[in-house]
């Protein structure tokens, strides 16, 4: 079932022209093209799980609107720059720049965030948009408006023959930096202590705390676990996307999405949020190019109509609404 | 000590007394800052009315859209009456929200939000596309209404303003009196508990999709205004930026309070202008402006100055507040 205002917009929208569909469809059935887009997609997929499961699980755990976790991506991406310009190679980036991310994160949480914690979505709304223009022009003041390029490890530069088809090792890279995350965080959520205290403070935050488990390191601690994660995402996005201000804003919106549509506050939800999106957003563009924007917004509207909470979010957010 | 409404409506009186006389010495320029506040002013009042029953939209724009859209198209397309096109274009904004609610009201809170952001966005993809109006490029040559036949020139950018100044004053009027009315007061009950309100037999989904369809008619007369002030349409229109923006001006003014809306969106319009023709980096001191609104005053400046009158009165007369206490 379709919402009644898409239907509307699909009689006065013009007729997509039939041959770019054709084609579209036709390039599809050449294996080596669907590969090809499937490991985009894949790869997409992977960026918005780094930056998505931080924002869901500080969601689900304090019920914070962080806007500004983009930010942080954001910033990551021009660290890795500047170790890249100092002549660093690419892995000491990987290596500090999240890190650095994941002070200033933590420190700004502390400093800024941590004070609209109670203050309700609005205010944090408010805030972290508040973050965002200046953290934008703060970069725009160092670096300048214009977009700059980080290199791509020269390790991973050629292309690599896999079953027939070749694909750029680096971004077959991100896809396996994105696995290792998601298994990492598996275990260390399903099978460690730590983990244990999240998923409790997720579920039910007041029993929680009533057991004597301190929510609020173990939010500190997450918090810092997530922009590490968002610092990654900025310096493996760096070589493929480019850096830019603004580049924050352009992303949080699709990581905005994948939360909701997988639903709040556990990690099986961002993983199908991601893929699904990470998928709709590429096959969209070679489907319908002209519509290519529509289909992850219908993705999402159909998702939530039927299932109003997201597919998979933790037992907290499984009532209606 | 005054009560929590005469407050209120001081500061709107206060606002609308303020564009007045402001408009009367402005020049060109500054007539146009003017209609330009004031018509955001009428969008957020629009937003404030669906935040009375709880429910956030971040697609607004999409609403706005619908006016902007029906009235060039009725317009400059069909080359109808612009005086035929206003209220088609109010109407038609009451009746995409109709249907958009049907589904979307289901939802509350973050995914509500998300919602409406999707199918925002989705008016903003057709209009991005759009052949009929250009596309991403736009379009131009939206005329104006026609009221001279009472003697009114709506050409003129002074009357524009103090038109739509009076036109945000009556709506703002208007929806005090929604807000006071039994229907205004179902609506806060939901936004306080909507369970109770349920098991006490009413009909939230209806309420919230009334609350809706208003707010979609409001915006959508916004909307129908903005395209004739800026005299041009494109989809930018109907960006989430656009959604934002609202959304900031509402929460910076106070959410709930009604003149909170007017408020805001006027120290943003003013704002945004001082700042951008004085800094080079202004948005780093807009950003600081929000940061500070949202940890000295998490109400927004109405809340705030609500609060404030409240402590003032428990000072005086401890007994007799607690009993105004949430009068909305």
């Amino acid at each position: 079932m379709m919402s009644p205002s898409t239907s509307v917009i699909h009689r006065r929208r013009p007729r997509p022209p039939l041959d770019t569909t054709i084609h579209g469809q036709q390039m599809l059935s050449d294996p080596q093209f669907f590969a090809e887009q499937f490991l985009n997609s894949l790869q997409f997929s992977m960026l918005l799980f780094l930056l998505a499961i931080g924002l869901s699980v500080v969601f689900g755990l304090m019920d914070y609107l962080n806007l500004s976790h983009g930010t942080i991506y954001m910033f990551a991406a021009y660290v890795a720059f500047s170790i890249a310009q100092l002549g660093g190679s690419f892995w000491v980036a990987l290596a500090v720049a999240p890190v650095v991310a994941a002070a200033v994160g933590v420190s700004l949480y502390f400093l800024l965030l941590k004070r609209a914690e109670t203050g309700g979505h609005l205010t944090q709304v408010l805030l972290t948009v508040g973050v965002i223009y200046m953290g934008t022009d703060l970069i725009r003041i160092v670096y300048g408006d214009l977009p700059k390029g980080v290199p791509q490890p020269e390790s991973l530069s050629s292309a690599v023959n896999l079953f027939g088809i070749l694909y750029p090792a680096y971004r077959l890279f991100i896809i396996a930096i994105g696995l290792l995350v998601m298994i990492v965080l598996y275990f260390a959520l399903e099978r460690t202590r730590l983990g244990a205290l999240v998923r409790a403070g997720v579920d039910d935050r007041a029993t929680a705390e009533t057991l004597g488990i301190d929510i609020g390191k173990v939010f500190a601690l997450v918090f810092g676990i997530g922009t590490y994660l968002a610092g990654v995402a900025g310096v493996v996005a760096a070589p493929v996307f480019g850096v830019y201000p603004g580049m924050d804003v352009s992303i949080i919106i699709l990581v905005l999405i994948v939360v909701v549509v997988g639903g709040l506050g556990s990690l099986k939800g961002v993983i199908v949020g991601s893929l699904l999106i990470g998928f709709a957003d590429t096959f969209g563009k070679i489907l319908l190019p002209q519509f290519a924007m529509m289909m992850i917004y219908l993705v999402m509207a159909l998702v939530l109509i039927f299932r109003p909470s997201g597919l998979m979010p933790a037992r907290r957010f499984s009532a209606s609404g | 000590m005054a009560s929590r409404a005469f407050v209120r409506r001081s500061i709107g009186l206060a606002l609308i007394v303020g564009a007045v006389v402001a408009q009367s010495f402005a020049g060109f320029f500054t007539q146009e800052l003017i209609a330009e506040a004031a018509i955001l002013a009428i969008f957020a009042l629009s937003l404030d009315l669906l935040a009375t029953c709880g429910l956030i939209s971040f697609g607004h724009a999409g609403l706005l859209g619908i006016g902007c859209y029906v009235f060039a198209g009725l317009t400059v397309l069909a080359g109808g009456s612009p005086n035929l096109a206003f209220p088609v274009a109010i109407v038609s904004g009451g009746a995409v929200a109709f249907m958009v609610g049907l589904f979307a009201v289901r939802t509350t809170g973050a995914f509500f939000i998300m919602v409406t952001l999707a199918v925002a966005e989705m008016l903003y993809a057709w209009g991005f596309r759009s052949k009929m109006f250009n596309g991403a490029d736009g379009m131009g040559g939206i005329p104006r209404i026609d009221l001279t036949a009472v003697g009114i020139d709506l050409n003129n950018p002074g009357t524009f303003a103090l038109t739509v100044i009076v036109v945000c004053a009556v709506i703002w009027l208007l929806l005090e009196l929604v807000v006071a009315s039994p229907f205004g007061r179902t609506l806060a009950a939901i936004r306080q508990n909507p369970s109770r309100v349920a098991a006490l037999g009413g009909h939230v989904y209806f309420y919230r999709l009334a609350a809706f369809t208003a707010s979609g008619m409001v915006a959508a007369l916004a909307g129908a205004f903005k395209v004739q002030h800026i005299n041009f349409i494109s989809p930018d229109l109907v960006s989430w930026f656009v959604s934002g923006d609202v959304l900031i001006a509402v929460v910076i003014g106070g959410i709930g309070t009604l003149v909170g809306g007017p408020l805001g969106a006027t120290l943003l319009v003013l704002l945004k202008e001082t700042l951008s023709s004085n800094l080079g980096h202004w948005y780093l001191f807009l950003g600081m402006i929000f940061a500070f609104v949202a940890l000295l005053m998490p109400k927004g400046i109405v809340g705030y100055l609500l609060d404030l009158n409240d402590r003032l009165a428990a000072r005086k007369r401890p007994s007799e507040c607690r009993q105004t206490e949430r009068a909305t």
